[in-house]
């Protein structure tokens, strides 16, 4: 036993807590550094790890098209215009969902809150594939993201005036409207690809999601509106703590309850329909990775949201590469989220069952 | 100072206090009594502005609280709920150090003094030795401390009690109320207190204010509202009201 008095110790607990996470922190983002070039060198074609590295080094010394003369330019090309963009949008679209999950279990206090959960996915998925019937001459470059953030928008704000009752926000109405709502949605989805006609083929290609279709175009769309969302929700996490309270506890410890809900949902569903209307409904990670987080590093959202957001982007990128590399074709990223992410959603359901009623 | 000037509150439209005018003074406790749905824990949400009157002003320090911003009332009105929600996996520390939150700019992180601060009020509270328990292990009681604790780290001039002794053992009930006495005379704060327990009001409160039916019954010193006559009329029982064999105070017996 320590002579300090209890709670001095309590003090200096908390702060070498904190410089844990800080370390952890460090590490995950250097880790995932090194994942990136890692990760390109797998596909149906493997390309060594030293050519990789002399052609990103050559890429990111010598800017333009100065690449070693001894390389042949069609490895380079599948470096830097193929596998490096999917990489990386996968790496943003784990971290993003990772982060908007968190930030939504946060706002409901609901350990199962997650975007496709609570319908936001399939909110997005639909404006989305509305976006394919917006006559040609209106449909600019940014159209399906903004019918995508629309969707997302509608389906969180319904979910929340349907499952609330009085002031509150229980789990199980929640659930339930979040689950409803999201078939109704994928119905209308359904409905609507049944319908489209000539633009069948562009809905199916979008709608098998996954990262094959990915350019620089997509990284270039995607990175300032999941940046800007996880920017937003880090200023906030300090607020997120506090609302772990009830929002009576936390008006009456100054927090402006109703505005940073609000900003909060308008982040992590900005976050959600720019990850969904480039890649899919891709689920589960919103729903693992925060789980995984507060299990090893526990609840603090400071922390909680850029370890949440790195682990996420480790977790797409190696999910990425196992789904085009591991089976005699590339299977869709979904179905291995699926299959990873529905046996530990229902462990922790059963193991939290008693505290979630 | 607390002043509510012909308030009227209501939920979803239907009225539970009409027209309610009082003060609280500045170092006295001001106890609430009253049968179940009296209003009581109404009147609390409604200084910490969680819910806002249809009708009349509630003054702290001669502010309107509607008028303020969110951060600015919680430095000045801190409640310690009854039987709040609490998240089970952060330490007893981390739920008093919450309190420090209206003290903190956006972005801005706990410093030294929010530490210094949290440490004295836990000593004070008697939590010193919980500091490192997660929340999801203490009993109603510890929590019960840990909430004041957390309202104290506000550092507020007014502090709001909802039946803070309803999970207290005797010796519990009597070191938090000796605490929230000393804290009253000494810090000058200003007390409001919903009490379940009349022998508890009588003994601890400088003022009472008995609400009935949405609306003030009686008020004044608690010989003057405990009385076998405003029980009877109140909460509709007979009971025996004697003096206190040491100090005098009303004592309610069945």
């Amino acid at each position: 036993m320590t002579k300090n008095p209890p709670n001095m110790h309590a003090y200096s607990a908390y702060e070498k807590k904190r410089k844990k996470r800080i370390t952890a922190i460090i590490l995950l983002f250097a880790l995932l550094l090194v994942l990136i070039p890692f990760m390109t060198t797998i596909g149906s074609v493997s390309i060594p790890f030293n050519t990789v590295w002399r052609i990103l080094i050559a890429k990111i010394l010598f800017l333009k098209e100065t690449a070693p003369i001894d390389i042949a330019s069609n490895i380079t090309t599948i470096v830097i215009d193929i596998r490096l963009p999917r990489i990386i949008l996968a790496g943003l679209v784990g971290g993003g969902l990772a982060v908007a999950g968190a930030t939504y279990q946060g706002i409901f206090r609901n350990p199962l809150a997650d975007p496709c959960l609570l319908g936001v996915s399939q909110g997005a998925a639909l404006g989305a594939v509305a976006s394919f019937f917006v006559p040609a001459f209106l449909l600019a470059g940014g159209t399906t993201p903004l019918l995508a953030f629309a969707g997302a928008i509608i389906a969180v704000a319904v979910v929340y005036l349907l499952a609330r009752v009085d002031s509150a926000l229980p789990v199980t109405t929640l659930i339930l409207a979040g689950v409803a709502l999201g078939a109704f949605l994928a119905a209308a989805t359904s409905y609507l690809i049944l319908v489209s006609g000539e633009h069948l083929h562009g809905i199916i290609l979008w709608l098998m999601g996954g990262f094959w279709m990915t350019e620089w175009d997509e990284v270039r769309t995607v990175f300032p509106l999941v940046a800007c969302g996880i920017t937003v929700i880090i200023l906030f996490s300090r607020t997120l703590n506090v609302m772990q309270l009830d929002e009576e506890q936390a008006t009456q410890l100054g927090i402006n309850v109703e505005r940073a809900k609000i900003t909060l949902l308008v982040a992590a569903s900005l976050i959600t329909a720019a990850a969904v209307c480039f890649c899919g409904v891709i689920g589960f990670v919103g729903i693992i990775i925060p789980h995984m987080v507060r299990l090893v590093w526990g609840p603090d959202y400071r922390f909680l949201v850029p370890l949440s957001a790195l682990t996420g982007a480790i977790f797409l990128v190696v999910a990425d590469a196992a789904a085009r590399s591991a089976f005699s074709q590339e299977i869709p990223i979904g179905i291995l989220t699926a299959f990873t992410g529905a046996p530990f959603f229902l462990y922790i359901l059963r193991r939290k069952r008693k505290t979630l009623c | 100072m607390v002043t509510l000037d012909d308030v009227t509150l209501s939920y979803n439209g239907s009225p539970v206090l009409s027209r309610i005018s009082f003060s609280a003074r500045q170092g006295r406790i001001l106890g609430l009594v009253g049968p179940n749905g009296s209003g009581k824990s109404t009147l609390i949400r409604a200084i910490s502005r969680v819910i806002s009157p249809v009708r009349g002003r509630i003054l702290v320090s001669g502010q309107d609280v509607g008028k303020m911003k969110s951060r600015e009332a919680a430095r000045l009105v801190a409640v310690a709920p009854q039987n709040p929600e609490l998240p089970k996996m952060i330490t007893a520390f981390e739920l008093v150090l919450m309190g420090r939150t209206p003290h903190l700019r956006f972005l801005q992180s706990e410093g030294k003094k929010d530490f210094a601060v949290v440490r004295e009020i836990m000593d004070a509270t008697g939590t010193a030795d919980l500091a490192e328990r997660r929340i999801g292990r203490l009993s109603g009681g510890e929590l019960q401390k840990l909430t004041i604790a957390r309202a104290l780290a506000q550092e507020p001039d007014v502090l709001l009690l909802d039946e803070p002794t309803a999970y207290l053992d005797i010796n519990h009930q009597k070191e938090i109320l000796n605490l929230v006495r000393s804290l009253c005379t000494d810090k000058g704060l200003t007390v409001i207190v919903c009490l379940h327990d009349l022998n508890i009001a009588s003994q601890y409160c400088h003022r009472l204010i008995m609400l009935a039916k949405g609306a003030i019954y009686a008020q004044g010193e608690p010989s003057e509202v405990l009385t076998e006559e405003n029980i009877k009329q109140v909460y509709g029982t007979r009971v025996h009201v004697f003096p206190h064999p040491v100090n005098q105070s009303p004592t309610v017996l069945i």
